[in-house]
């Protein structure tokens, strides 16, 4: 029975919302019968889509909070609202915090602290425009994680700072390694002379991690967003970091990843890179590498996130792990990638593509190819569990790792699955226990299927570097001892993926 | 055009606005870090944020 709660004029931040989304979600067994949003237009009408807005919380206001819960029936559901409005009261006491100076605005943070030079935005998008341009105005560095800002607003926001000599790397920039320091979803990297320039955030953090763990180091690794290679913006980003790193005396290789630019961008990356003072490795994933390759025959390119990597360290390959024989019912024909990482779920498709006519998707690189029901697999499938559509309301899956639990479960026991593909992420910003609840998910499905005697190829990727504070060992070891094969790369995984299949 | 400074910034000092998540991770990795608790201006509407901008723009 569906029922709503609203509580007026309570502004909740966006993690606590979904913090408190995850707990509900747990204690209802789905997380289809549960949102806490505050009451945007755009919030309502998500809520109206899932069947959760009753019809006087169509009334509610954008300070207003709405509670919405489908219990068994009416008592369960009045149960878990005053379960959730609890939570949310816990969360309003106030912390035991130090004598930390409380601000509410940019000015007041400005003035408290004069020597800040950096800004690290998450609000919500609506708002976080008009914040960052005080924050530039002010001479401080940002990094933009916000999405849903207007490419109008990212334009004139770029343009500031490129005026001001400041960095506006975002929106939607998820990553990124300033002066040493980790920002966003990070990690912990050798210092070195490599720089990285980057308008994917998986892919700045595979590259980056893949540079370290072989032993060669970063300089600096800048995002710039993913909208930044579009036509509209026009590299406007991407130019002015090319440009820090050809003045920057502790970067003498540089690596730029990003999907494929817009025809525009890649004439202006490439008159650029003409006058270049230090060798460059590009890995533009999916890209026709001839006409590159042509215009500027001493560019090293890449066609995958670690080639670029061993390019720009200078090796030649990743250590393979031993792959066990494991016996496939004749009906078990498919690859299903379950994926926290975007552009890693992006290169999975790109490599399986090669092998296969049709690899089906929410992010597919054709029309025909996206799936018709995200949540229901078809054939050869790779999801990006953090695309917007799975993240409204809900924590992204790096921060929340048990998002993905209840689909991975329902792909190992799909009778057509062979191979299951997943990445887990590791450094700042990711869960701390992200590599056990992966095994912990991996030995529940493995445990389901003994009881049929039926097997399936577990394939995990650590995104993570050697450093991570998590433990990049002890996380492969747990993995292994849970019966997952963990490779090293991204690329190794979906590879072997393809060749697990192909037998 | 103005020479980007970032290279110079080699002590960060960060303002944090949002997730908490993020304060967190920088001050793992020691970096000061203050939090901004920010709430949506003019209780979250448009016209009225629009009108006290074009205000602040002219003054």
């Amino acid at each position: 029975m569906l029922k709503n709660k609203i509580l007026k004029n309570s502004y909740f931040d966006s993690a606590t919302l979904m913090s408190i989304t995850g707990k509900i979600a747990n204690l209802l067994g789905s997380n289809r019968d549960v949102a806490v949003m505050m009451a945007t237009d755009t919030n309502k009408e998500l809520m109206q889509a899932s069947g959760l807005l009753t019809a006087e919380s169509a009334a509610a206001g954008p300070n207003d909070l709405v509670l919405a819960v489908r219990g068994r029936d009416e008592e369960h559901s009045e149960e878990i609202l005053k379960e959730a409005e609890d939570l949310l009261l816990q969360k309003n006491k106030p912390q035991n915090k130090s004598t930390e100076v409380e601000v509410t605005t940019v000015e007041q943070a400005v003035a408290a602290v004069p020597e800040s030079n950096f800004a690290v935005v998450s609000l919500p998008g609506a708002y976080a425009a008009r914040e960052v341009k005080k924050l530039l105005q002010n001479d401080k560095h940002v990094l933009l994680f916000s999405d849903n800002v207007s490419i109008d607003d990212e334009i004139k926001l770029k343009d500031l700072a490129i005026e001001r000599g400041l960095l506006m790397m975002g929106p939607d920039c998820g990553t990124a390694q300033i002066n040493g320091v980790g920002l966003g979803f990070a990690n912990q990297l050798r210092s070195g002379n490599i720089g990285i320039v980057a308008a994917s955030g998986t892919g700045l953090q595979e590259v980056a991690t893949l540079i370290s763990n072989l032993g060669g180091g970063i300089s600096q690794a800048f995002g710039t967003g993913g909208r930044d290679i579009k036509e509209q913006v026009g590299g406007r980003m991407m130019l002015a970091c090319l440009d820090i790193l050809d003045q920057d005396p502790a970067t003498e290789k540089v690596v730029i990843v990003s999907k494929p630019p817009s025809a525009a961008v890649v004439d202006k990356v490439a008159e650029r890179l003409k006058s270049f003072s230090k060798p460059v490795v590009t890995c533009f994933l999916g890209a026709d590498r001839t006409q590159l390759q042509q215009r500027l025959p001493q560019l090293q390119i890449a066609d995958n996130l670690a080639d670029a990597a061993l390019l720009a360290v200078g090796k030649e390959s990743f250590p393979m792990p031993t792959i066990p024989t494991m016996k496939l019912q004749p009906e078990q024909k498919y690859i299903r990638g379950l994926y926290c990482g975007g552009t890693l779920a992006y290169e999975s498709i790109l490599l399986l593509k090669q092998q296969f006519s049709s690899v089906n998707s929410n992010i597919a690189l054709t029309q025909q190819e996206i799936l018709a029901d995200s949540n229901q697999s078809v054939g050869h499938t790779i999801i990006d569990l953090g695309d917007d559509e799975f993240t409204r309301g809900k924590p992204h899956p790096m921060i929340e790792p048990q998002l993905r639990s209840e689909r991975l479960l329902q792909e190992a026991l799909d009778p057509e699955t062979a191979v299951l593909l997943l990445d887990v992420e590791l450094g700042y910003g990711s869960h701390s226990e992200a590599g056990q609840l992966l095994a912990e998910d991996i030995k529940q499905a493995r445990c389901e299927l003994q009881k049929n005697d039926r097997n399936v190829f577990f394939l995990v990727h650590i995104c993570a570097s050697y450093e991570d504070y998590q433990g990049y060992a002890a996380t492969r070891q747990i993995l292994e001892d849970a019966g997952a094969i963990v490779l090293e790369t991204n690329a190794q995984a979906a590879n072997l993926a393809c060749s697990l299949v192909a037998k | 055009m103005t020479q980007n400074k970032i290279l110079e910034q080699t002590e960060l000092n960060i303002i944090n606005m949002g997730l908490e998540l993020f304060k967190q991770e920088t001050e793992r990795q020691n970096i000061p870090t203050l939090q901004v608790n920010w709430r949506p201006p003019c209780g979250g509407d448009p016209e009225l944020i629009r009108i006290i901008d074009a205000i602040r723009e002219r003054g």
